[in-house]
């Protein structure tokens, strides 16, 4: 290819990413049937037990992601559920440290006289070694305060009165998983349950494994997944319309930005094409 | 077969042994599970060990290179230099945050002592000192490490530090009511619960003022100023060769390359925002193709590398898989 194309077509696609960022544009997320069988399950838990959040990504997957991952905390902590962060991944470390108090921030500027506080309303467990090893010792555990014992910065867990509930697998009402390893998803799928329980469980997953993902929920062993920056942007719409006086579009902004730069890539293809056969036609001559 | 070979090929027929049985064998036959948190730990303890392993592969294979002068030598000059600043700067890191527990964790110590105190009153134990002794002994502590918390530097403007003062205060009050009356142990609970508080306020004011300091900072710079932004435009630079790849790669030469675009290009629709906009029965169809089609051909895949991933593991655990295969000791 000609250096001259291929610098225009970096110049087209810097410019439609770059639009909706600067400018704020916003359109309407495509439905999916699958964003919304998350977000009901999500929405009917009631506080009686715990939502394990298991931030697995780091900066490569970011993007998409975080996005995902901050929505579903944002609606867990709206319903008062606490919630325990958890990493199989070494990168997600500062995520997990700065995520929740990012959600809690928003939210208190949002409503008024509400507070959000860590060892009330979240825990971060910090990123824990052993992957499936541990995965597995957790359904088995009889104590799961004990097997984790500490959190990220060190603090008992048996300090945080709202988790002193913390036993077994049955404590936890909800698992919701964000990779884009399909690995580590698996591992999970795999370990994360017992013989009669299984939490309620939803994944984020980057758009390019969603089709490995949606074998999982087709089959019925997850119970919602976000595909992408897509996904996520759908799930801002649902808790948009949901909650009156939120009007955060934070991730709507980039899927627009995205959406811009998917449409010139099909816009691309065509031109190819229409290229590829005048080029063919020419060579039949 | 050397003593070595011999060794590495029991240990992991009887580490494959032990998980296919926890797996198999059923509760009322043997109860795997009082021992599995331990046997759980033990090998991720193991596998943690990999970590020195790697550091030391890396200085055996890179160190040669520096020290001989061999091709790109450069380039592992800086892979060492960057591991080294890294490691240095996250243990001095990891070493604050652990100085910044402990100062706080003295409190909740206290705060321990003050409960057994009660309880041991309650429950009439004559095995331990007198109350009173008990009692000038945890505040005596405790005075001495609330000297070491410099009142001056608490800023009441910051909402952190106002309430470090609070919690001091209220803590100073219930200390001078022990005070009083060494004997009585009435305000020994009401301390408890207020010394617990102080450790999880102190802690976070410590981590606050933490933010400021020069290792924070290089923390912050090795992470979010390089590592990040260097690992996400690498990801990022894939948007920029699967949009020239689109224009030169992706022509339709025949009847599949044709369906193949006609699907990627339907979910590719049925994603954006503007594909509802083009005609609303995208979706639908996008969801049609991820669960019907796509669904089917990826389960196969899946149980086919599965089932490949079954006997690889079973190779692994008779040790047929290896060097004895052609492969060098």
């Amino acid at each position: 290819m000609q250096g001259k194309t291929r610098r225009f077509i970096y110049l087209f696609l810097i410019i439609s990413l770059i639009f909706p960022l600067t400018t704020g544009y916003t359109l309407k997320p495509a439905p999916s049937s699958s964003v919304n069988m998350f977000f009901n399950k999500v929405d009917s838990l009631e506080d009686t037990g715990y939502a394990f959040i298991a931030l697995d990504f780091g900066p490569q997957s970011k993007a998409e992601n975080l996005y995902q991952a901050k929505v579903v905390i944002e609606h867990l902590m709206r319903k008062r559920i606490p919630i325990i962060l958890f990493s199989m991944y070494t990168l997600a470390e500062p995520i997990l440290e700065s995520l929740a108090f990012e959600v809690a921030n928003n939210l208190q500027k949002e409503i008024d006289g509400e507070y959000w506080e860590y060892g009330k309303d979240w825990i971060n467990l910090g990123f824990r070694p052993g992957a499936s090893l541990l995965l597995q010792a957790i359904p088995k555990s009889k104590n799961l305060q004990k097997l984790f014992s500490k959190d990220a910065k060190g603090n008992d867990l048996k300090d945080f009165p709202r988790f002193d509930a913390l036993r077994t697998i049955n404590d936890i009402i909800f698992l919701g998983q964000f990779t884009s390893l399909t690995g580590v998803f698996d591992t999970y799928l795999q370990f994360f349950k017992t013989k009669d329980y299984r939490p309620v469980f939803g994944h984020g997953c980057s758009s390019i494994t969603i089709p490995e993902s949606h074998i999982y929920l087709d089959s019925g062993q997850i119970d919602g997944l976000i595909g992408g920056i897509a996904g996520a942007s759908a799930y801002e719409e649902l808790l948009n319309n949901k909650y009156d006086k939120r009007n955060n579009k934070e991730a709507s902004v980039l899927n627009t930005g995205v959406g811009v730069a998917q449409l010139l890539i099909v816009i691309l293809i065509i031109l190819g094409n229409i290229n590829f056969t005048k080029l063919k036609k020419y060579l039949v001559k | 077969m050397n003593i070595k070979k011999l060794l590495i090929k029991t240990f992991t027929f009887i580490g494959g042994l032990y998980f296919f049985l926890e797996f198999v064998m059923p509760e009322s036959v043997f109860d795997f599970d009082k021992y599995h948190e331990s046997i759980s730990n033990a090998f991720i303890t193991m596998s943690c060990m990999a970590v020195g392993l790697g550091i030391i592969n890396l200085m055996v294979l890179h160190l040669d290179r520096i020290v001989y002068k061999k091709k790109d030598y450069f380039f592992s000059l800086t892979l060492l230099l960057s591991l080294f600043i890294t490691l240095v700067i996250l243990s001095l890191d990891w070493y604050q945050n652990e100085k910044i527990v402990s100062k706080a964790n003295k409190f909740l110590t206290l705060s321990k002592f003050s409960e057994v105190i009660l309880d041991d009153e309650k429950a009439k134990n004559s095995k331990v000192l007198a109350v009173n002794i008990r009692n000038q002994k945890l505040i005596s502590e405790l005075e001495k490490d609330i000297n070491l918390i410099d009142k001056n530097s608490i800023n009441i403007n910051e909402a952190k530090e106002r309430e470090l003062k609070e919690v001091l205060e209220r803590v100073e009050k219930s200390k001078d009511n022990i005070k009083k009356d060494y004997h009585s142990t009435k305000y020994n609970l009401n301390l408890s619960k207020r010394l617990r508080n102080l450790s999880i306020v102190y802690r976070e004011y410590l981590q606050y003022k933490n933010k400021d300091s020069l290792i924070k900072k290089l923390y912050l710079i090795c992470f979010d100023g390089f590592f990040n932004p260097l690992v996400m435009s690498m990801f990022s630079l894939l948007g920029f060769y699967v949009a020239t790849a689109a224009f030169k790669a992706f022509k339709i030469k025949s009847f599949e390359s044709f369906l193949m675009m006609l699907s990627a290009l339907i979910v590719i629709l049925g994603q954006v925002p503007f594909g509802v906009k083009i005609w609303n029965g995208f979706p639908s169809l996008r969801l049609w193709l991820l669960s019907v089609p796509s669904t089917g051909a990826f389960r196969a895949i899946t149980l086919g590398a599965f089932i490949a991933g079954l006997v690889m593991a079973l190779r692994m655990w008779f040790s047929l898989e290896g060097h004895e295969k052609g492969g060098k000791n």
